[in-house]
């Protein structure tokens, strides 16, 4: 006779169930915990070495930025991140300190606007920055080491420098940008093979105009004239970097300073046959407003300059950003116009 | 010496409200309350504020922020006071102060090496308070050593300090003319600035002047005997030739840290001394602590003026020092004391 097993009595079933039930769900729990804790230990912050060789521990993907310098928010804008920029660096914090530091163009382009402005002469306002809670600050050499160590220390938020040295360092600093912002590298692959292209390519036409032994202009790049002399960008600057890439032949390559001011008369001597000239909008760093008419204006020896004067809006020769490197055609066909394409679009 | 204290803890607090941002002040208090008390006292850090992040927001600001400049300040302060009292002092010499020696232009020179040749560039923050307190320990050092002279007179040893002085100064000249771009900074650093201090710089610049500023007090009646001159002084047992060096010494080194920390500021201790002996006679185991109370107070309130002349970015402290210090110096010189005058 078969025995039937005695069915559990109903109270059972469900200790067992209720049990189960709380087990799995724990399990669930802990695991759940564990992943994310996981998650966030491995994957929310990142270590990256900066321009001036400091390892930043910085969230990912920060979604409040500062920005201290226009150079840094070329590149910012540029990889889509403008929506994350709660403040920008200024000469004092209301319109007129955007308006100094900021080209009427770059405020356009980037949506800038005065609310944003963080003072940052002969200082920067730090509590200011903290103040606006950002998760990373972006800044360049013009954010001195002080003020740096002042947002890192006592307010405990990462900085970042970008300050690259050469063309191929902005290239690099596009990486740096991607190291922090994941989720805009696409938009970082595609800019950093664009400006390496460009690179490339004015290196090559440089190459070929040294093979085919075509004239080398002599180039006098300026971006001020003041008291008598035309200030210029001597040797290890960006400036003297373009023109040497662009196949030009450097009056200013042998001065002693980087930044220095050359007397008229020596640059009326030396008979450019390029003048390129930097044209400003309100900037005081440079001397004045320096429009075409300005400086037609303004300086007694430039009608009797006789080499071809090209105008060049400033924050192409000062701002070593994407936009520096991209107006690399445009130093090519300034130099060249018979030998280089025209770029077609206007300078970025 | 009490009344001067209760100002300067007052003052103190008031501080804590100067800044960029505007916090309420009834945060403020509570913040410095909670922070004092390590959480045991004061409101809560989410009563305070709109939200808890707004909250820790303004506590950093408030007690990372602007407390340690606050400190930094009544630190120098009382540094550059004591020194000048005793420089005077040691000199016999009322135009003596901690600068006249030269060692502001040391530290200028100290300071202007590395901007001037960008020396590792990315640790300027650190690096610049070493080279400032190397620089001011130069001719300071060079002064102590003439004083082991012992027929060195007071006299000389301040033109000693006069002529070093105006060779750091050439040398200052020199390298900015190389560096043009380092003038910006540099002459913000020689005018003085507090903006940016940190818990840690407040702590080792209080710990030296508190040790060096006490270690000197505690010498006020050998530097009460040495105004009558080193044979008196001599007479009654005390050794002129070693208290002054080690005077000398002590104030060059509190100076030094000083200096290093906060660049140059003026008139703090050339005014200092002179209001405090016109308040408490020229006794010096009064007129230093108190004059360390005044300095302090003195570069505090310059501070506080320094963040609202030109708001949000503080002008150099050396600018409302000099602006506040010499029409009040002035006025004492001059106010109804036709005797002294």
């Amino acid at each position: 006779m078969p025995l039937n097993p005695s069915p559990a009595p109903a109270g059972t079933v469900s200790r067992t169930l209720l049990v189960v039930a709380i087990l799995v769900t724990a399990g669930v729990a802990v695991s759940a915990t564990a992943i994310a804790f996981d998650l966030q230990s491995h994957s929310t912050r990142v270590t990256v070495v900066d321009d001036l060789g400091r390892q930043v521990d910085a969230p990912i993907n920060s979604s409040r930025i500062v920005v201290l310098a226009p150079s840094v928010m070329d590149l910012v804008y540029r990889l889509g991140l403008r929506d994350r920029v709660v403040g920008i660096g200024c000469t004092v914090d209301e319109a007129g300190g955007m308006q100094d530091e900021y080209s009427p163009n770059q405020t356009a382009l980037w949506g800038l606007s005065p609310s944003m402005c963080i003072a940052d002469y002969p200082s920067l306002d730090t509590e200011r920055v903290a103040f606006l809670d950002p998760q990373v600050v972006l800044a360049s050499t013009i954010t001195s080491d002080a003020d740096v160590s002042t947002l890192v220390d006592a307010y405990g938020i990462p900085v970042v420098v970008l300050a690259p040295t050469t063309l191929g360092g902005i290239v690099g600093d596009v990486a740096l940008l991607a190291q922090l912002f994941p989720g805009a590298a696409s938009a970082a692959t595609s800019l950093e093979t664009l400006l390496e292209r460009t690179i490339v390519n004015a290196t090559n036409f440089d190459t070929n105009l040294s093979d085919d032994g075509a004239p080398i202009p002599s180039v006098f790049l300026t971006y001020g004239f003041y008291g008598g002399e035309y200030y210029t960008f001597g040797p290890g600057t960006f400036g003297q970097s373009l023109v040497d890439l662009a196949g030009g032949d450097s009056l200013s390559a042998g001065l002693p300073l980087e930044y220095a001011g050359v007397n008229a008369s020596v640059i009326l001597l030396d008979e450019p046959q390029v003048i390129l000239y930097g044209t400003s909008w309100n900037d005081p760093y440079l001397v004045g407003n320096l429009t075409p008419a300005v400086w037609a204006s303004s300086a007694p020896y430039w009608s009797q300059l006789n080499g071809s004067k090209i105008p060049i809006d400033v924050t192409l020769l000062t701002e070593p950003d994407a936009s520096m490197v991209l107006a690399l055609p445009w130093y090519l066909y300034y130099l060249h116009p018979t030998l280089a394409p025209y770029p077609g679009t206007p300078p970025p | 010496m009490g009344l001067l204290l209760a100002l300067l803890l007052v003052a103190i607090g008031l501080s804590a409200l100067i800044g960029s941002e505007w916090i309420p002040v009834p945060a403020v208090f509570a913040i410095l309350l909670r922070e004092i008390s390590g959480g045991l006292l004061g409101t809560p850090c989410a009563a305070l504020a709109p939200t808890s992040r707004e909250c820790t927001i303004w506590t950093e600001i408030v007690w990372s922020g602007r407390m340690p400049s606050v400190l930094v300040a009544v630190f120098a302060g009382a540094a550059l006071a004591v020194s000048g009292g005793t420089l005077q002092g040691v000199f016999r010499n009322p135009l003596a102060d901690p600068f006249l020696l030269g060692l502001s232009s040391g530290a200028a020179m100290g300071a202007s090496l590395l901007l001037t040749f960008q020396i590792a560039v990315a640790h300027q923050a650190v690096l610049l308070p070493v080279f400032a307190f190397g620089g001011a320990l130069v001719p300071g050092l060079i002064i102590y050593a003439a004083a082991h002279r012992t027929r060195r007179s007071p006299e000389t040893l301040v033109l000693t300090g006069v002529a070093l002085s105006a060779l750091f100064s050439a040398m200052l000249a020199t390298f900015l003319f190389y560096n043009p771009s380092a003038s910006v900074q540099l002459s913000f650093w020689l005018l003085g600035n507090l903006q940016g201090e940190t818990w840690t710089r407040a702590g080792i610049l209080g710990g030296v002047v508190v040790a060096g500023a006490t270690l000197i007090a505690l010498s006020g009646q050998e530097l009460n005997v040495l105004q009558l001159g080193p044979e008196v002084a001599e007479s009654v047992g005390v050794e002129a030739a070693r208290h002054t060096r080690r005077l000398i010494l002590l104030s060059t080194i509190i100076t030094a840290v000083a200096v290093a920390f906060t660049g140059v500021i003026g008139f703090v201790g050339l005014v200092s001394p002179h209001v405090i002996r016109r308040l408490v006679g020229p006794d010096y185991r009064r007129v230093l602590p108190v004059s360390a109370l005044f300095g302090a107070l003195f570069l505090l309130f310059a501070w506080d003026l320094a963040q609202r002349i030109i708001p949000p970015v503080p002008v150099p402290v050396g600018i409302p020092t000099s602006f506040v210090g010499a029409p009040f110096f002035l006025y004492l010189l001059y106010r109804r004391r036709p005797a002294e005058r």
